[in-house]
């Protein structure tokens, strides 16, 4: 097991994008109680590209839903910013999911109903809000979604209909775009394109990325991965490439 | 497989509610008016049951038209060898003395065998005795030893009460009015008349009733039938229950209309389900299982269901029949129920479990081998979560347009012809054709709605609107079963308003004046009726008819006069443009007796002088003759005052102010009151209780078809779990979601609603037009607030249906639902 790359932090950044402390989370009860995180403390910073990683189990995608405001936690505090979330009510967080959070999912992200255009717009038009046309036809330009956009998810490959989602995370300019396996249905080609993209959006315009996945080669895009293991962090890799992940987490039993 | 089926009843026996409870509502409906109906038919027959059975032969008037039969009958019976004793029936309808306004029907005895039986003092015996009913003696205080009075046509006639007759529970006597009996010798004298309105006939001992029989109607002719005792009862059954055979058969026809709103419930819920269950299927289909063992596994569940549902459905609907069966003998005046107990056939409850569980079966029939038809392939293709378009069958369009094109045609012909049958079949026809083309129009009208409800409820209106349309034929079926009985309601609606509007045109033809408030025959009218009537709200004018006797040609009568200043309160412009001095206005009647023909001068003679004037025939007089009250003043001497007329504001309301009249009069009795008015009053009346009547039996096909909606709407929720924790990711809060959901149940709502009036509208005008015969001019009447209410109704009605699906769809946290694969 190497040590140089591995530090645990326990400096909270000032500037975080989102930060955790003592975040808890237990399913069920008594008996049946499955605790899922069992007091994580980190933070992100902002302009950084981030993964989270960790065996199967390890409540990676449980960290991240209450980073997102998506789930509440048992126990312990999430900052997105200088907002406390455990005290706002679930209004005041879907709400807030509008503008200041976005997502990109592994599978199932749009609204098989509307067209591309509709469901880049969707978390905009749920604020109220008509889109910055500007900033809609760079984001689509740079995607290469100009000619897909009146089409439906089921006309769409599911590298583009990947594509769509990062568009539709991108269009809001959130405090954090956190993606869960984002290239777990994509072909290696796609999935390079993704990770590029995804890249080149927080290098070029200080976009905040966290993502959660098991793939050594796509958390090597990452400015840094946090490593969990049995609801704790286990560590943290700076500057990784696909051959320190895969060594760290096989030293975490993965 | 048994097990297979069995294994996801257990588990999905939640998704099975709604249509059980569609399924139940059919179901309990049919049985409870099968056992309400044999109930009732039985009762009848036992109250009609001691009528004639004792006697060998009964003898009653030939047709209910001539209601009578002539004093000589008796003579002829009597001397048919092997008649030993004829019982006499006669009826006689006489006054109370000192209390003009009470009708007391006076009768015979009845006879030794029906269900009356004496329970004080004894029979009459001589013509001054009189027997009452317990009736009245418990609301009079008549009492044995007292004496009463009757007023018949040649004055009072002095009877002593002696004895007490009890007539509940038997058919002759039920019908709310109140009887008196005496002997047939003291009815006759007091009615003046001598005829009989039946003769029972015992016969010698020996004497073969068929022959007597026969032997009585040779020497009786037309004059009178004579039937066995046996067959009279059997005659009498018919002429009762005949009613309540009609009255079955149109509860039977209101049950399978229930039924078959339910039977699209059925349809529609095992077709969302087996398309929820695809992968699943398919998989079975990888590991081995035929088509047809997935049918039979499928139709397995089905089967259960409906044989549960149908099986809480009947007891439901028996013990809805115990409940009404009390209700019903509270408010029975015919006391015909009050003896037996609920009759239960056990065909009445075998019955509706055969139908529900078949119902059920058949329509998820076509549904599940629909189902039955996908790939194995299916279960290894990633889910895309919107179904393909399936694009509507040709066939299918086909068949509707030509049904509803045909339909409405016959339905045309029907309306134009009066041809019931004609109008009926093009109905039915035209409504299968609007069902099947409903897959098309319902998606596009809710589109059409689209547009303004996304401007009204923004993104969830737009989501909403997308639902609905996303699974046409789901959508569809929904619709339909919401349409079914709004449909029915609104063509009854629109088709009594339309009857309505058209009596109006039919009763000024027959009698042109509002409202007559007439004494009794040879009364004066007090002075103070017209300015009574006058103060009552909603009276235009009025004015006093002055009466006297007169001799007109040759014939003695009655003769009217009219102040001709105030002849605006007769309708009719003919009349009242031509009632002015030298003139008189005969009935039709009066100008055949007279031997008068229009135009031509006729004497009128009273006690004080005569006229000779110009005579005019109408046949809508609020009297037989009409002539000016100066005309009448020249000729009598002393005209009383003797009825009062009336004009009504068009704009009244004729309910309100008919019992506003009624109790302004209520310090003059004896005063009647009569006119268009009243009958129009009447009309309204029938029909509005016709209309409540339908309307309760239709409630029960649009619940269910509100439970339909409720049933689509929750499915659809748990269909769509997995996209609503993404819009719940993506920032649509618990209420948008909601009203999401609200607005999709509302749009399928209120489109069937809507149709449905439309229909309505149509159905109802024609309908009118197919009863209304040659007579009557029909003009539309379209009840605009009652039309506006229905729709609004279907609109709540699937608004409510939506809060229980729209509140579980809301509950789910976005994290679950995404983290299930």
């Amino acid at each position: 097991m190497t040590t140089t790359t591995v530090r645990h932090p326990d400096t909270p950044a000032t500037t975080a994008a989102v930060r955790a402390r003592q975040l808890t989370k237990i399913y069920g009860s008594g008996s049946a109680a499955v605790p899922a995180l069992r007091g994580v403390t980190t933070s992100f910073a902002r302009a950084e590209f981030t993964a989270i990683m960790g065996p199967s189990g390890s409540g990676k995608s449980t960290l991240m839903h209450c980073l997102a405001g998506l789930d509440a936690p048992t126990d312990g505090q999430v900052w997105l910013g200088e907002t406390e979330l455990s005290a706002l009510g679930d209004d005041a967080l879907t709400r807030l999911r509008r503008e200041r959070v976005g997502f990109v999912f592994q599978a199932f992200n749009l609204v098989p109903t509307m067209t591309a255009a509709q469901n880049i717009s969707l978390p905009l038009r749920l604020a109220g809000k008509r889109p910055d046309q500007g900033w809609l036809g760079q984001v689509v330009e740079t995607l290469g979604l100009a000619d897909r956009l009146a089409h439906r998810p089921s006309e769409l490959s599911g590298g583009q209909q990947q594509r769509v989602a990062v568009a539709r995370a991108l269009l809001t300019r959130p405090d954090v775009l956190f993606a869960d396996e984002p290239t777990g249905a994509l072909d290696s080609r796609t999935s390079a394109e993704m990770l590029h993209f995804l890249r080149a959006s927080v290098q070029d315009l200080g976009q905040t990325i966290v993502m959660v996945t098991h793939d050594p080669g796509a958390a090597a895009y990452a400015d840094r991965v946090v490593l969990l293991a049995d609801g704790v962090v286990a560590g943290e890799i700076v500057s990784p490439t696909a051959d320190s992940v895969l060594d760290a987490l096989r030293g975490l039993g993965a | 497989m048994l097990d297979v089926a069995l294994a996801s009843l257990r588990t999905q026996a939640r998704r099975f509610i709604a249509p059980g409870l569609a399924i139940l509502l059919g179901v309990a409906f049919l049985t409870t008016s099968l056992v309400l109906g044999t109930t009732a038919v039985k009762g009848l027959s036992d109250s009609i049951a001691g009528a004639g059975a004792g006697f060998s032969a009964v003898i009653s008037p030939p047709s209910r038209e001539v209601g009578i039969m002539p004093a000589s009958t008796l003579a002829k019976v009597e001397a048919v060898p092997g008649v030993q004793d004829v019982h006499e029936v006669r009826f006689a309808a006489v006054r109370p003395s000192g209390d003009s306004s009470r009708v007391v029907i006076l009768t015979t005895p009845p006879a030794a065998g029906s269900r009356s039986h004496l329970v004080a003092g004894r029979l009459p015996a001589s013509d001054s005795e009189v027997a009452i009913t317990s009736t009245t003696r418990d609301s009079t205080n008549l009492r044995i030893g007292d004496h009463v009075d009757y007023a018949g046509a040649d004055g009072p006639h002095r009877f002593t009460v002696v004895g007490v007759i009890d007539t509940a529970g038997d058919f002759v006597f039920s019908g709310g009015g109140t009887y008196a009996f005496t002997t047939s010798a003291a009815v006759a004298a007091v009615s003046g008349e001598d005829d009989f309105a039946e003769l029972d006939v015992t016969a010698t001992a020996g004497t073969d009733p068929k022959t007597l029989v026969a032997a009585l109607n040779t020497a009786l002719g037309d004059t009178a039938m004579a039937r066995t005792g046996a067959d009279h009862a059997a005659y009498l059954r018919v002429q009762v229950t005949g009613g309540t055979d009609v009255l079955r058969l149109l509860l039977l026809g209101f049950a399978g209309i229930a039924l078959f709103v339910s039977a699209l419930v059925i349809a529609n819920t095992f077709a969302i389900l087996a398309a929820r269950r695809t992968r699943e299927t398919a998989l079975l289909r990888c590991v081995g299982a035929t088509r047809r063992q997935l049918l039979r596994a499928m139709s397995l569940e089905a089967l259960v269901v409906g044989f549960a549902a149908s099986l809480a459905g009947v007891a439901t609907g028996a013990a809805l029949a115990w409940a009404g069966m009390r209700t019903l003998a509270a408010f029975d005046s015919t006391e015909a129920l009050a003896g037996s107990g609920l009759v239960v056939r056990p065909l009445d409850l075998l019955g509706p479990l055969l139908v529900g569980t078949g119902v059920t079966v058949l329509a998820s029939l076509a549904p599940l081998r629909r189902a039955t038809q996908v790939t194995p392939l299916a279960a290894l293709r990633p889910d895309l979560g919107a179904p393909a378009r399936a694009r509507t069958s040709g066939t299918r369009l086909g068949i509707g347009v030509t049904a509803a094109l045909a339909g409405a045609g016959l339905l045309a012909f029907g309306g134009a012809r009066h041809q019931l049958l004609a109008g009926l079949i093009g109905g039915a026809v035209s409504f299968v054709g609007v069902v099947l083309l409903a897959i098309v129009f319902v998606p596009a009208l809710i589109r059409g709605l689209g547009s303004p409800v996304q401007r009204l409820a923004g993104v969830p209106g737009e989501l909403a609107v997308d639902n609905a349309v996303r699974n046409r034929s789901r959508t569809a079926n929904t619709a339909t079963a919401l349409l079914v009985g709004v449909t029915l309601i609104s063509t009854m609606t629109v088709g009594a308003a339309t009857l309505l509007r058209s009596v109006d045109t039919l009763l000024d033809h027959k009698m042109a004046v509002d409202v007559v408030a007439s004494a009794l025959p040879d009364a004066a009218l007090p002075a103070r009726v017209e300015p009574l009537i006058a103060a009552v709200s909603g009276v235009a004018e009025t004015t006093t008819l002055l009466g006297a006797h007169a001799t007109v040609g040759s014939r003695e009568m009655d003769v009217r006069g009219i102040d001709v200043a105030e002849v605006d309160v007769i309708h009719d412009d003919a009349i009242t443009s031509a009632l002015r001095s030298g003139r008189a206005f005969v009935s039709p009647g009066v100008a055949k007796d007279a031997g008068v023909k229009a135009g031509e001068r006729v004497r009128f003679s009273g006690d004080k002088g005569s006229a000779d004037l110009i005579v005019e025939i109408a046949d809508n007089l609020p009297a037989a003759v009409l002539m000016p009250r100066s005309e009448l003043r020249s000729i009598a001497s002393a005209p009383g005052p003797i009825a009062v007329l009336a004009r009504l504001d068009t704009a009244a309301d004729s309910g309100a102010l008919m019992a506003d009249l009624e109790s302004a009069l209520a310090t003059t009795p004896g005063v009647t009151v009569s006119g268009t008015a009243q009958q129009r009053q009447e009309f309204v009346d029938i029909l509005d209780t016709v209309l409540a009547v339908a309307a309760a039996l239709l409630a029960v096909a649009i619940v269910i078809a509100v439970v339909g909606v409720a049933n689509t709407i929750s499915l659809s929720v748990l269909e769509r779990g997995q996209e609503h924790a993404l819009l719940r990711a993506l920032g649509l809060t618990r209420r948008q979601l909601r009203r999401a959901v609200a607005v999709e149940a509302g749009l399928i709502a209120l489109v069937g609603g809507l149709v449905g009036v439309a229909l309505g509208i149509g159905y109802g005008w024609a309908g009118a037009h197919t009863i209304a015969g040659e007579e009557m001019t029909v003009s539309l009447g379209m009840p605009w607030p009652r039309l506006v209410l229905i729709a609004a109704a279907a609109l709540s009605a699937g608004l409510l249906a939506s809060l229980l699906p729209a509140r579980r769809a809301s509950r789910t946290a976005p994290a679950i639902a995404l983290a299930q694969e």
